[in-house]
């Protein structure tokens, strides 16, 4: 066997004469890497929950699209990158969650916690029900599918005026800031900044589940049933893995997500309209964010999302036009160049292991 | 009467959407590419049309050969740059390649022209004749007949002129092809050129029967799907019927509900033949 | 090294096709095929290219359904049962071409496979990638690995889950001398174990040898069906691989 030389890989001479590339071994801090995030994560979350109290209500707002981004793009993530099911649709989650959301409040069935979380399970619900049927068709006919999806449910939203307010859109309810006195005890300030920011909180909490579901995918028995899915499903049928049930389940988390955060990003702007929330830019952002950082990957999305958010909220803030030709062509020199995305790229160059836990 | 008038209009309707549909085939046809930029491409035909009429005051129907040379040379140009490297990869890259490209194109679009609607209202187009007690649009009228003669046109180039043939022999067996001595690439450039001219053309007849904006495009892209699933399996005679059927369905629904709903025509008919027939639905242009 | 066990033909019938038809957008794949397994030997389908052998193997394991006519496993009708139903019900199965999890690891394939809990899975697979000296691969990328160490581990990822039926595509396809002894092996340890091999394939030194019963297939229909010896023998044999 030839010996390992650094970082290189080496070619290994077979018994019967092949020969083959011996993978570089795991470094040894590799099975920590679960800790590591655990510790990042909680440290980012005390961060981020203190963070309103100093930060101007715009840093609020951009950590808050941030935060939804890493949901979106994690969520898209879990069927598409994990499970080769490339979604076009994603967007048809959000309208839907945002409407599902919005309209509930507006006609004062409930308040807004209850409201958002049945948002999200009934785009998982939508999910469960379309999963049969849309799962049988194969690559580019569900992508393509799930598109038609989306924009069949936008021009419903807009047809049916008489629940939906159609066209003309909803208006939320604005929330009534509390002014906190002075003087005021520390639980009584937080409290108050946990009001007056609540849709950041609550988005905080999705994105803090969102990136919890990745990694407990990624680590888990069930994701690597998605990879086999991604790369020979029917191999993988035919060695007795579940595959139909595998990616219903797979379909129905990752519309969790985009329902949920839907709802929150609905209460956020106060107004909604058809032809906003089930654009295809939402869809656009949720897979150039998550192919950029590497799909099938756990940190990939992650990656993409938070970087490319704030790199182009400038744009968005200014032009909101070059916003879709930066993410159209982003998308296009990804495929072209990096179809891995960046955590493939640093993998491919030794950087970072090959670990299921990236 | 009103019921029939409602029904030609979608016919002749069809006929344009015949064309931007039969592009799209022929260039899955011969290099398993679904372009989903195909819409955008006939955007800009569209706003090649509207804009020497709005500028130069050129007779749209005389601008169809300029759109069509134009798209015809970005299309090559595209398929050189970009889509030439995934022809071989699985089918999602190009897909995820030309739904970037797509939002990239509509993107600088918007910029350059804003959302604002433009329409091309060109005076001897407005208006309707009386053809037999129906009151018929002119400009559908005109645009589905030079749709006709263009798709019917592109049809006899693909079964008499030996590019044609080369061009029949890639979409069927591309390797089969290149031993023969065909040169595959340039087959596929000037397929993808000539699918984008055929976007183009249709864009331009659109531009002068609706009002145009940049993002016409992913509008259509849903009725083109729509109608391969409906009966575009490599002929052209299934694309035509297909999509008079679509036309005709989306203005009878337009007639009968509100206009919103005709748009979710294309895209009800799509999911509903992938739910029966899940198997797909591509097929060769022949 | 394992010797080589002639058992003799049980008469329990383990797989049982009877009148299978299939036929594919004109072309009659299979036309009322009649096949009776017996369990624990090694049985054969031999054939000319396009006489219906993967599309049998296809039918039997559930990939595609048959037009007509019964499959029983064990007694039981599995024709148009879901393919990871079948492989639940005890068959494994190889494919013409390997199909590996090609960006997974060799480790991953096999444990991804498994019906047990994770631990118990990696340790099975240890042992298994083990006992073919394949375990330097395991964390190998399967894309990456030799057409014969594919196969190897193909082998090895059927046997993840113990079936008692084994369904062997075409094993010997393109490989070397050393490849095959490895693989005849393998194959050899199985029929040790009393698990029921079907198998198809070109190479017909081999299969004459490893054989104890075998179908001829040609045009979808069984010409021929006997022991090595009776099949060579056979004027139809002889004329759908050399009359036409």
């Amino acid at each position: 066997m030839g010996a390992m030389q650094g970082q290189g890989s080496t070619i290994a001479e077979d018994v019967d004469g092949q020969t083959t590339a011996v993978i570089r071994p795991m470094p040894a801090w590799e099975p920590y890497l679960g800790w590591a995030y655990l510790v990042t994560l909680v440290a980012a979350v005390a961060f981020l929950t203190w963070f309103p109290s100093y930060a101007g209500a715009y840093s609020v707002t951009l950590a808050l699209i941030v935060l939804m981004t890493i949901s979106l793009s994690s969520s898209w993530n879990i069927l598409s990158g994990f499970g080769g099911y490339t979604s076009f649709g994603h967007a048809g989650f959000f309208g839907i969650g945002t409407y599902v959301g919005s309209l509930l409040i507006y006609y004062d069935k409930l308040s807004w916690i209850p409201a958002v979380i049945i948002a999200g399970l009934s785009t998982a619900l939508v999910a469960l029900v379309m999963g049969y049927p849309a799962l049988r068709l194969r690559g580019p006919y569900f992508a393509v599918a799930m598109l038609a999806f989306s924009e069949l449910f936008r021009v419903i939203v807009t047809s049916w005026s008489s629940l939906t307010l159609g066209g003309r859109g909803v208006y939320l309810p604005i929330v009534r800031l509390e002014r906190v006195e002075d003087g005021a005890s520390w639980w009584e300030s937080f409290t108050a900044q946990l009001h007056n920011n609540q849709n950041y909180y609550a988005m905080l909490i999705v994105a803090v589940l969102a990136v919890a579901l990745a990694y407990a995918i990624g680590t888990s028995s069930f994701g690597l049933k998605l990879l086999a899915i991604r790369d020979d499903e029917v191999a993988a049928q035919a060695m007795g893995i579940q595959v139909v049930r595998v990616k219903i389940v797979a379909f129905a988390l990752s519309a969790f997500f985009p329902g949920i955060a839907g709802a929150i990003y609905a209460q956020k702007v106060g107004f909604i309209q058809p032809i906003t929330v089930f654009a295809v830019i939402w869809s656009i952002r949720s897979i150039a964010t998550a192919i950029f950082g590497g799909q099938g990957t756990i940190l990939g999305p992650i990656l993409g999302a938070v970087v490319l958010t704030l790199v182009s909220e400038r744009v968005w803030e200014s032009d909101p036009n070059l916003y879709q030709v930066i993410f159209g062509g982003l998308i296009v020199l990804v495929v072209l160049f990096m179809p891995g995305g960046f955590i493939s790229l640093l993998q491919g160059w030794g950087v970072l292991p090959r670990s299921r836990r990236l | 009467m009103d019921t029939l008038q409602v029904i030609l209009s979608g016919v002749l309707l069809g006929g344009v959407y015949a064309l931007f549909a039969t592009g799209l085939n022929m260039i899955f046809g011969v290099m398993r590419v679904i372009n989903l930029a195909h819409g955008e491409l006939m955007m800009l035909g569209a706003y090649v049309t509207f804009f020497l009429f709005d500028r130069a005051g050129l007779n749209p129907l005389l601008s169809l050969p300029l759109s069509a040379l134009a798209l015809f040379i970005l299309g090559v140009l595209l398929q050189l740059t970009l889509v030439e490297r995934v022809v071989n990869q699985p089918l999602l890259s190009s897909l995820l390649l030309t739904f970037g490209l797509s939002t990239l194109m509509m993107g600088v679009a918007l910029n350059l022209w804003t959302s604002n609607f433009r329409s091309v209202a060109w005076e001897p187009l407005t208006g309707s004749w009386d053809v037999f007690g129906l009151a018929v649009s002119k400009s559908r009228l005109v645009a589905f007949v030079i749709a006709l003669l263009v798709t019917g046109g592109t049809y006899l180039f693909l079964r008499r002129s030996t590019f044609g043939k080369a061009i029949r022999a890639t979409s069927q067996h591309p390797e089969v092809a290149q031993i023969c001595g065909i040169d595959v690439r340039r087959v596929r450039l000037a397929t993808f050129g000539l699918g984008s001219a055929m976007a183009a053309i249709s864009g331009s007849l659109i531009a002068t029967i609706f009002t145009i904006s940049p993002e016409m495009g992913r509008v259509f892209i849903g009725k083109a799907f729509a109608i391969i699933v409906l009966g575009g399996l490599g002929s052209f005679a299934g694309a035509f019927l297909g999509a008079m059927s679509l036309g005709v369905g989306e203005t009878l629904t337009a007639y009968w509900t509100d206009t919103q709903l005709a748009e979710g025509v294309a895209y009800l008919v799509l999911l509903i033949v992938l739910l029966v027939r899940p198997s797909g639905f591509f097929g060769r242009a022949e | 090294m394992t010797s080589q066990t002639i058992s003799t033909p049980t008469t329990s019938t383990i797989l049982d096709v009877r009148n299978v038809s299939k036929t594919f957008g004109g072309i009659q794949a299979l036309n009322d095929v009649d096949m009776t397994i017996s369990e624990g030997i090694v049985t054969g389908v031999i054939g000319p290219n396009g006489s219906g052998k993967s599309t049998l193997f296809n039918m039997i394991t559930g990939i595609e359904s048959p037009d007509s006519g019964e499959i029983r496993f064990n007694g039981r009708d599995i024709a148009g049962l879901r393919p990871d139903l079948v492989n639940r019900l005890g068959m494994g199965r190889t494919f013409q071409l390997t199909r590996l999890f090609g960006r997974m690891t060799v480790l991953e394939n096999l444990t991804v496979v498994a019906r047990s809990g994770r631990s118990e899975a990696r340790i099975r697979a240890l042992e298994l990638l083990e006992s073919l000296d394949l375990k330097r691969l395991r964390d190998e990328y399967a894309e990456n690995l030799s057409y014969g160490q594919q196969k190897l581990v193909e082998f090895l990822r059927l046997s993840m889950n113990d079936p008692s039926m084994i369904l062997l595509d075409e094993p010997f396809a393109g490989v070397n001398p050393v490849m095959e002894q490895r693989l005849l092996e393998q194959l050899h340890a199985w029929v040790d174990a009393g698990k029921t091999i079907l198998l198809t394939d070109h190479e017909m030194a081999i299969m004459m040898e490893l054989c104890q019963d075998i179908f001829v297939l040609d045009y979808g229909e069984v010409i021929a069906h006997g022991t090595p010896a009776d099949v060579r023998r056979d004027e139809r044999v002889m004329e759908a691989y050399f009359g036409r």
